[in-house]
């Protein structure tokens, strides 16, 4: 059995919240409105657009190209930065350098803050 | 408390900007009991760029959201995708009703009988998100949704591993078990939140319950029949509707509809067609040492059963066609009941001719003509293949008395303000001996006599003045009729009777309405429940 890293439901929640920031940058950096957002997305009601950036819930999949287009990401970037998030442990083992540059990284910044 | 629920569930009136205290509470109260109910579940809320509020149910064990609500420009939304398509509407009840609607599982359905499960508002949410997390979760994935620690550290921790062992095995019938238990879960949910309205002890006889439904041996929806008799105590539900040492999903739908409604009528018909035969048709019930034997349900009976107004005692009829056995019943809290709920159910069966509403009236008895509007009314109803459950008043109690209690007893704590305000007993406005029913009567009849000055009055046999029955109130009664098809009950009392409106999501409309007209042999014929907008201006 490989030792995968367990993802607590406080780690999941932490990192839709980073997905939920990562996604309202991006809408306020292209001049959109939540509601522009959801209407260049298809999705039905725009306030699904302030919940996933509140970090609940998720873009779903068959919508990707549509969300990376009107986010103007080009979508293998898009759909691998938001599996990063949503399902980071298959990121882990896709791409592993990065996963170990992002451990490095949350250690660091654990000690800065005082972590274990 | 009721009342300020209802403000919830009314129309939205251009409401803008965030959740009021008063839905954010509601929405709390629904995680509350759902969490009680053993479903893990958490709730998240947020506004809009454009000020627009939402609100999400979770599931607690990964995040996913089980549904979202939202209220944009002043209408209501709710979306779960795990179950369809969003719902949009200014009334945010019948929204409820209508999700529920669609997705039947988990709610029990209407029965051959056409009784109908009333679901409190409040619980119409909880069933929405409990329905919706069902849904979403799947039948082995659920299993992690019901957090082993929610009931005291449950027995239920190992259920994952043990159940999908069983799915292994393809055993159809474990899988029903665990849908059935997942039934039981999402009704428990509900009546906790109802209960919640109520009294301490009923809390914690809720939460009795909820805790014997998920600490149950071998994940089987099986409960030891002494268990359940320890969390309620209605005489009328023993062994045998418990079918045995066990109670099937629809027993608890019986136990807890009892608990629900706090009225026995409902549950006791149900009860009864859970000793139904495989022909489907009803056993029953024969008088027996558990029920407490009255000469007459008279109103000072009815009201020696509970002094609180505010337990109003209930009311139960029934007629079996088959056979002409009439029965009616009461039950209330006990005036001694300080510490539990402790019903007590009434039986009294006596042989009584069908009413003429059913088609089997005496040769030698006209029929009275209120039974004939009813009969048209019958008729059309029978023409949309709706049969009308009707219960027969036997003995002393008068169509008064119907209305007051059972009007309670079908609508609850959901009527209307306006309508609790007309038949809800007040001693305080009573004068000594006056049923309630008569001074509702009397403003009822007020409030007619305001909107049309020029009609006729009659006295009725309780010294109360109805407007006379014609054309124009014909026509009022097609329109509730067609109004209502799908949802008419009808209550009959000697040669008085009732066509009332069943739907939940009609009790809160303005145009919801009481009315009764006097035919000139002295029978009346009454309607409760929702007109078109033009109709009940003028009713």
């Amino acid at each position: 059995m490989s030792m995968l890293p367990h993802k607590s439901i406080e780690d999941i929640h932490e990192l839709r919240k980073e997905a939920g920031r990562w996604l309202r940058g991006l809408r306020e950096s292209k001049g959109l409105s939540q509601r522009d957002l959801a209407q260049m997305t298809g999705t039905e009601y725009y306030t699904f657009v302030s919940q996933l950036e509140t970090g609940r819930g998720r873009i779903p999949p068959e919508n990707y190209p549509e969300w990376a287009a009107a986010l103007g990401v080009e979508p293998k970037v898009f759909v691998k930065t938001l599996m990063k998030y949503y399902d980071p442990i298959t990121y882990d083992i896709l791409f592993p350098k990065q996963a170990a540059l992002r451990s490095k990284a949350d250690y660091h910044t654990g000690l800065a803050s005082g972590r274990d | 408390m009721a009342a300020e629920l209802l403000s919830f569930f009314r129309p939205a009136k251009s409401v803008s900007g965030d959740w009021s205290t008063q839905e954010i509470a509601e929405f709390y109260r629904v995680e509350a009991a759902l969490v009680q109910a053993g479903a893990s579940v958490c709730v998240d809320r947020g506004v809009s760029d454009e000020g627009d509020p939402w609100f999400v149910f979770c599931r607690a064990v990964d995040g996913e959201v089980i549904v979202h609500f939202a209220r944009i420009a002043g209408k209501y939304l709710i979306v779960s995708e795990s179950v369809g398509l969003p719902l949009r509407g200014s009334d945010f009840r019948r929204l409820l009703a209508d999700f529920v609607e669609l997705n039947p599982s988990l709610i029990p359905l209407p029965s051959t009988r056409g009784s109908k499960l009333m679901l409190h508002p409040a619980s119409l949410l909880a069933a929405v998100v409990a329905t919706a997390l069902y849904h979403m979760s799947g039948t082995e994935a659920v299993a992690s949704a019901i957090d082993s620690t929610a009931i005291n550290g449950s027995q239920i921790k190992s259920h994952h591993a043990e159940h999908a062992g069983v799915l292994g095995d393809g055993s159809h019938d474990s899988d029903r078990q665990w849908t059935d238990r997942q039934v039981a879960v999402v009704v428990a949910a509900m009546v906790a939140l109802a209960a919640m309205e109520f009294s301490p002890p009923a809390k914690e006889m809720v939460t009795d319950l909820a805790s014997a439904i998920l600490e149950l041996a071998n994940d089987q929806l099986v409960l030891p029949h002494q268990d359940v008799a320890q969390v309620l105590s209605l005489p009328g539900l023993n062994e045998q509707s418990l079918l045995g040492n066990q109670i099937d999903t629809h027993g608890i739908h019986t136990w807890l509809d009892a608990l629900y409604d706090y009225g026995a009528g409902q549950a006791l018909l149900q009860q009864f067609e859970a000793n139904a035969n495989d022909n489907g048709l009803p056993k029953w019930p024969t008088p027996t040492t558990e029920a407490v034997p009255q000469q007459s349900a008279s109103s000072h009976w009815w009201e020696s059963l509970s002094p609180d107004a505010d337990i109003a005692p209930k009311y139960f009829a029934w007629t079996d066609p088959s056979t002409g056995l009439s029965g009616g019943g009461a039950y209330g809290v006990p005036s001694t009941s300080s510490t539990s709920i402790a019903p007590v159910v009434a039986l009294q069966l006596q042989n009584q001719p069908a009413s003429p509403g059913t088609g089997s009236s005496s040769p030698d008895q006209p029929m009275p003509q209120a039974f004939q509007a009813a009969s048209l009314a019958n008729s059309e109803l029978s023409a949309a293949d709706h049969a009308v459950p009707q219960y027969i008043i036997s003995g002393n109690v008068s169509l008064q008395d119907a209305i007051t209690f059972g009007a309670l007893d079908v609508f609850g704590p959901t009527l209307p303000s306006t309508v609790q305000a007309l038949i809800q007993h007040d001693p305080t406005t009573l004068d000594a001996g006056a049923s309630p029913l008569q001074s509702a009567q009397t403003l009822t009849t007020a409030s007619s006599i305001q909107a049309q000055p020029s009609a006729l009055f009659l006295t009725s046999a309780f010294a109360t003045t109805y407007q006379t029955f014609d054309a124009a109130a014909g026509a009022i009664l097609g329109a509730f009729v067609q109004e209502n098809k799908s949802n008419i009950d009808e209550v009959v009392s000697n040669n008085h009777i009732l066509l009332f409106d069943t739907n939940p999501s009609d009790f809160g409309s303005p145009d919801f309405v009481i009315k009764t007209w006097s035919m000139t042999d002295g029978s009346t014929i009454s309607i409760i429940g929702l007109l078109p907008h033009n109709l009940a201006l003028q009713a």
